[in-house]
């Protein structure tokens, strides 16, 4: 059986890890990094470079960098979160024509999955460079809120960068998993995800190894960015200060800052202090200026006070969707890179009056996690289940456009749910079944999800015919709705795909696409002689994969030897 | 079937401690979940989704106190026998009626316990001294929350018949559910 790596595809960084041998490990990249920066820069010959070298591009050449992709995943360029986050990025956003988000880099749109691919495709590369063999199945994380379309907008992802998506699992479920707590014991967790860019509080039940998330919380803009912006503006503050030049009007000095903020930020964490210098920043008439600032730890949380306050209240509304109390919580685990920060610890330490959970690695443990639940779907690890919920409330439109909810918010899955409705009208021989998705008591202010007829319903005054509509949704979150006339027995059901707003057909289109675009470009490096050569467009069958490979490595072992 | 046995889907014993049925919904998960069941995924997936049911009926005390009262006080299913002489044929027409009634609400009472409810209120409409159909009326009152209407009924159908120990349960297990 083929390797089924473990994926977390992050706003701002992202990390890939396998199980070998009963053991997580966390798979590096090309450049020989343990997480990769999720950026993707077009070049002008329209190739595109994926990671550490995108990210060296984001000032230089803001219109065409994409960075934090995530926040405009499965999203439409009407909704009010995508018109707030389009401020803050430099790229174009457009709408399709079905009004889906696409970005225009050089004339040319993209979608949002696509660009996810491009990231995921690095990864995929690096695990295969790593591993010597083809990787063509993923579970990949996303965060606990993300809706439908979000989730198969990830999946689509998935399937441009050429990989099978076996699972969708949430992220602060894979950090738990991670955290290796003893299973037998039952516990509450809060995993507190404070990441480059988005910021979430999630509580979850563990017990006799059932991962159950209770609820979740947070702030999609509030992470690493926002504390290293803070260090940025201090400095150009204070370089005007001295210097009187405003570093804001030049690119490349803002890429240095940014740069320098970062380090400075992540050296605070162990040090009291750190020296920033940047020589040649800038010149004037009088010659070539250089920055050179010292920022201490206390100064840096006095900038980001505001910011490391804003984490409480969404803690305190997760508690309070979980019924719970601080005192409750038996452990916390902390994830992203910025829970390496002393003062934000500190500050979580208070909230829950415990010590931290410390077993974790912040930057890697959702990788570990999803790498753990592949090990699960392969049918390795027995005593671990992951159980989800539905993120949204699903029923059906009903008289005078109500919407009856017949599966509640939070419920966890798989889940059958049935209830029975009549006709409105005198001998009416068809119903017209409409799915809705949300909360809203009228149907019109929530998400149609599906449309079907139930037809040849027996002649008989209204509300006598009794139809039973029952909602199925599997572990995968797949919802199958069906309608039963129970008195002919007659049944029509829809199995309801969530949409990210790629059709199938543009989804192989741009697999193809990738594939192709792939070869020139990214072969080129070749960083390490253990590559395997094997054409990427079409990945072979996994069986036969190992088979054709095994004997190769094991003559080439035997002529060493017998050399 | 009447209603499901939500102890029997999670193999408890009714008395099971709040623990004992998390532990068995766990341990069940386990045994059924389609990521452990791969092979049988149709089967693992209707067996998950009634633990699923049972566990969120079970694990919230007001729903698990309804769920008793409804396993230990069951439907009256069977039409009781009444025999009529020939001159009495006008009444024998009116209890074929409500008897028609009361099998149809027989029928509405698993899956719709407001419709049910109304086949046996036009069945007492027809004949009056039906104490199964009162009682029957009684249980989804409860159902449908009504308890202090459903407490009513079921003193109408003690009053019919003093001496039926039955009904005495069935208040006594009207009370818990209340308090």
């Amino acid at each position: 059986m083929s390797k089924i790596i473990g994926i977390d595809l992050g706003t701002t960084n992202s990390c890939a890890a396998i199980m070998q041998d009963n053991e997580v490990v966390i798979i590096p990249n090309a450049e020989g990094m343990r997480t990769t920066p999720s950026v993707v820069s077009f070049l002008k010959t329209g190739e595109w470079v994926v990671g550490e070298p995108a990210k060296r591009q984001e000032i230089i050449n803001p219109e065409s960098t994409v960075f934090s992709i995530k926040r405009f995943m499965g999203l439409k360029l009407t909704d009010p979160s995508v018109q707030k986050d389009r401020q803050l990025v430099p790229y174009e956003l457009v709408a399709a024509s079905n009004g889906d988000l696409r970005v225009r880099i050089r004339g040319r749109d993209f979608s949002p999955p696509e660009i996810s691919a491009m990231i995921l495709a690095k990864l995929k590369r690096d695990a295969e460079n790593f591993l010597g063999e083809a990787v063509t199945k993923a579970v990949i994380t996303c965060p606990a809120y993300f809706n439908d379309s979000q989730r198969q907008a990830t999946k689509d992802s998935g399937r441009i960068a050429g990989l099978e998506v076996l699972r969708i699992i949430n992220e602060p479920t894979a950090a738990s998993l991670a955290a290796g707590f003893d299973r037998k014991t039952k516990r509450k967790i809060a995993v507190f995800d404070l990441g480059g860019g988005t910021f979430d509080l999630s509580i979850l039940e563990l017990g006799n190894g059932v991962f159950e998330v209770k609820s979740t919380c947070g702030d999609t803009h509030l992470g690493g960015d926002d504390f290293d912006q803070r260090i940025i503006e201090w400095l150009i503050e204070d370089f005007k200060g001295k210097e009187n030049i405003d570093l804001r009007k030049d690119r490349i000095a803002l890429q240095r800052l940014k740069e320098v903020a970062e380090k400075a930020k992540c050296e605070l964490s162990e040090k009291m202090a750190a020296e920033i210098t940047l020589p040649f920043i800038a010149s004037d008439a009088s010659g070539p200026k250089h920055l050179s600032a010292k920022l201490t730890r206390t100064k840096l949380e006095e900038l980001t006070k505001d910011l490391i306050d804003a984490t409480l209240p969404p803690c305190e509304q997760a508690l309070q969707d979980a019924n719970l109390r601080t005192g409750d919580i038996n452990e916390v685990v902390m994830v992203g890179g910025m829970t390496r920060v002393p003062k934000v610890r500190e500050v979580v330490r208070r909230l829950f009056g415990k010590e931290l959970y410390e077993g974790v690695n912040p930057d890697e443990s959702v990788a570990a996690g999803a790498a753990i639940q592949a090990s699960v779907l392969k049918g390795n690890i027995r005593d671990i289940l992951l159980l989800d919920v539905t993120p949204f409330s699903l029923g059906i439109r009903t008289e005078g456009g109500m919407f009856s909810k017949i599966v509640e918010k939070n419920s966890t899955i798989p889940v059958r749910k049935s209830e029975i409705f009549s006709t409105a009208k005198d001998n009416q021989t068809f119903v017209r079944i409409q799915v809705y998705q949300g909360e809203k008591p009228m149907a019109a202010d929530n998400k149609l999800i599906g449309t079907f007829d139930l037809v040849g319903i027996p002649a008989a005054p209204r509300e006598v015919p009794q139809i039973e509509v029952a909602f199925d949704i599997d572990a995968n979150g797949i919802v199958r709705v069906s309608a039963t006339d129970l008195a002919s027995g007659k049944e029509q059901a829809i199995k309801i795909t969530p949409n990210s707003g790629l059709t199938q057909s543009e989804i192989s289109q741009f697999t193809k696409e990738q594939a192709a675009a792939r070869v020139p470009v990214e072969q080129a490096p070749a960083p390490k002689a253990k590559k395997m050569d094997y054409p990427e467009a079409a990945p072979p069958e996994p069986a036969e994969d190992s088979e054709v490979k095994k004997p190769e490595k094991k003559k080439g072992l035997f002529g060493l030897f017998g050399s | 079937m009447d209603t499901r046995n939500y102890y029997e889907i999670l193999e408890v014993y009714p008395a099971a401690s709040n623990e004992e049925i998390e532990n068995a919904y766990r341990l069940l998960l386990y045994k059924y979940h389609p990521d452990h069941n791969p092979d049988r995924e149709q089967w693992a997936h209707e067996m998950t989704s009634k633990v699923v049911e049972a566990y969120e009926w079970l694990s919230n005390p007001e729903k698990r106190k309804l769920h008793n009262f409804q396993i230990y006080c069951p439907a009256k299913r069977k039409l009781p026998e009444r025999k009529f002489f020939f001159f009495q044929k006008k009444k024998k027409k009116q209890w074929e009626n409500a008897a028609l009634r009361f099998q149809a609400g027989v029928a509405l009472f698993a899956k719709q316990k407001s419709k049910s409810l109304l086949k046996f209120q036009e069945a007492i409409g027809f004949w009056a001294n039906f104490p199964e159909a009162l009682y029957n009326i009684g249980l989804c009152l409860v159902d449908l929350h009504k308890l202090e209407e459903a407490r009513s009924y079921f003193h109408r159908v003690r009053d019919m018949n003093p001496k039926d120990q039955e009904i005495k349960r069935t208040l006594r297990r009207l009370d818990e559910l209340k308090g």
